[in-house]
């Protein structure tokens, strides 16, 4: 009787995680690079608008193919429908303007690039930043 | 034409064989090549029992056959080193038997990361979806409005393209500079002939901010065509108008007078005018304005181009050319609504320059008490060509849903109609239906 009285409590709370799934956004780089950057340029640099750091150096973005920290991603920093974005990058490839970001499947894989690339930017759940990576910014 | 052919084949067996030896490259040298391609099965038919859908094209038959929008593209792009890269794709159309045509092949030179020159043969970006029109993956529509994007002549030039990209404070900026030339064939109309361009140039500028984008483009270029096989030689067009006028100087004027009268504009007709009508080395220009907006889950492009074609017979002036599309993007189901125009007006300059030679033409005349009145009966014959050879205006709207089921494929419906009018003939108001499937891999 008890458990049943819980039971709309836990649906509750489970229907919560469901919808978010990870803590908030952590935008990240190599700690080596000193760059600063605002969530426009980070949106610019993700959408292949701009190519470089504001210090000129190349930047290599990474893609976390965590179903739902890459639909937020792309939702709350680069301000897009989801749906839209391969069509997005279909055009950007077949054109020659850029090529979409590299797809890494989770955050440890995102954190290793970044941590063995300098110039590479990549977005992880915050709740798995450490000393490998520095945090450009944590979108809630 | 042979050349071309032969060159298409070379490269798509290049290319077949690059891809036969990609395994026996190993991972290494696998890195530096990347493949990728987009594919469309599509089909449209035209719900108008008498009206074709359409220009000569792209045109949608109404009959139990369905007009075959499928095409095939592959890309292959091969970096030579870490600034220097190769790039190939070629596009195979159901409605040329899949016959590859080498859309871009160009060698691109990182000067540094936001500054690209790319040296070859590309895609010229007119309009705002001019260079990834046959991508359909990458838009709304089944088939791109073909009173805009029109596959035809003009489409690439081969040349040199200079790209850069950069921060306007909030902005983003990308400029692209471009030369080149260019033979393609015309087929439309009535006319089958090859259209060269030559010293192109001209640039696109793009800006970005946020959810706005704005986009200009300017290209200026000279084009020639050989239309001497065609209604619209100059020769044929002149005697046209002679066999217009005829039958009513003979009836309202004077029997006798239509001979002298057309003895008198053959001999009036200057090397100097006859050469203004042909289309040959004629400065073309093109100008456009776009913008795009994308609120979450709702966007909006439009756009406006100007074209003017010189002082070619075969054209007039490009008054206004717009199109406008918003759509609903709630999840994996769109809808779109496009609306187009495009008209073209009777040249005014070539018609004044008819209508001083025909004054000259009737006042030779040994009648001059006919010469008035003939000259009446020419102005209106003259108009009554030029209207009908350049005077055109379409008018369109089309409906259009899409279906994401998958990450890289989409299913399409779209319903278009128009309203044509082809110089001073009455309107027609075709309609069509568009299904497709488009794929990336």
């Amino acid at each position: 009787m008890r458990i049943i009285k819980l039971l709309p409590a836990a649906v509750c709370l489970c229907s919560c995680l469901a919808m978010q799934a990870h803590a908030a956004i952590a935008v990240v780089v190599n700690p080596d690079n000193a760059n600063q950057l605002d969530q426009r340029e980070v949106r610019q640099i993700f959408l292949g608008q701009i190519k470089t750091f504001p210090d000129g150096e190349e930047a290599q973005t990474l893609d976390n193919m965590t179903g739902d920290l890459r639909d937020d991603f792309i939702s709350k920093v680069l301000k897009r429908n989801v749906n839209t974005m391969n069509a997005y990058w279909a055009r950007m490839l077949f054109t020659a303007k850029a090529t979409p970001p590299k797809e890494l499947s989770d955050s440890e894989q995102v954190k290793q690039a970044i941590a063995n690339n300098k110039n590479a930017i990549g977005y992880i759940d915050s709740s798995q930043v450490d000393d490998s990576v520095r945090v450009l910014m944590t979108i809630e | 034409m042979k050349n071309k052919r032969y060159l298409r084949g070379s490269l798509a067996t290049g290319m077949a064989s690059l891809l036969c030896c990609m395994p026996l490259l190993g991972h290494a040298a696998s890195d530096r090549y990347q493949f990728s391609g987009f594919a469309s099965f599509g089909i449209g038919k035209s719900l108008e029992r008498d009206e074709l859908y359409g220009e000569s094209s792209s045109k949608v038959p109404y009959s139990t056959e369905y007009r075959d929008f499928s095409k095939l593209g592959l890309r292959m792009t091969a970096d030579l080193d870490d600034n220097l890269t190769m790039t190939a794709q070629m596009v195979a159309l159901g409605q040329d038997d899949f016959d590859p045509e080498f859309d871009w092949i160009f060698a691109s030179y990182n000067i540094s990361p936001n500054l690209v020159v790319h040296v070859g043969k590309y895609v010229t970006s007119y309009y705002m979806y001019s260079d990834y029109v046959d991508i359909s993956y990458a838009y709304q529509w089944v088939q791109a409005p073909d009173v805009v994007y029109n596959r035809g002549a003009n489409k690439t030039l081969n040349g040199a393209k200079l790209v850069w990209n950069t921060r306007m404070g909030s902005w983003t900026s990308e400029l692209s500079l471009l030369t080149g030339e260019d033979e393609s064939s015309i087929a439309d109309a009535g006319i089958d002939t090859t259209l060269n361009i030559e010293d192109a140039a001209g640039f696109s500028w793009q800006l970005d901010r946020d959810w706005l984008t704005l986009r200009t483009s300017y290209l200026r270029s000279k084009t020639t065509a050989d239309l001497s096989d065609s209604d619209l030689d100059v020769d044929n067009l002149l005697l046209g108008i002679a066999t217009q006028i005829t039958p009513v100087i003979d009836t309202q004027i004077d029997p006798s007078a239509s001979a002298e009268l057309n003895a008198a504009l053959a001999s009036s007709l200057s090397a100097d005018f006859r050469d203004s009508l042909y289309w040959d080395d004629d400065t073309s220009e093109f100008f456009g304005f776009g913008t795009s907006m994308h609120f979450g889950s709702v966007f909006m492009t439009a756009e406006i181009t100007h074209v003017d074609v010189g002082d070619t017979i075969t054209v007039g002036t490009q008054d206004a050319g717009y199109l406008m599309i918003g759509g609903y993007l709630p999840g994996r189901v769109s809808v779109a609504a496009t609306f187009y125009d495009k008209r073209n007006q009777t040249d005014k300059d070539q018609l004044d320059a008819y209508e001083d030679f025909a004054k000259a033409a009737t006042s030779a005349s040994a009648n001059p008490a006919v010469a008035g009145a003939a000259l009446a009966v020419y102005g209106e014959a003259i108009e009554q060509t030029l209207d009908t050879i350049q005077k055109q205006r379409r008018q369109g709207i089309s409906l259009s849903t899409r279906w994401d089921f998958h990450s890289n494929a989409a299913f399409k419906v779209e319903y278009l109609t128009e309203i044509q009018k082809q110089g001073n003939a009455d309107k027609t108001t075709p309609q069509a239906l568009l299904v497709g499937i488009d794929l990336v891999f």
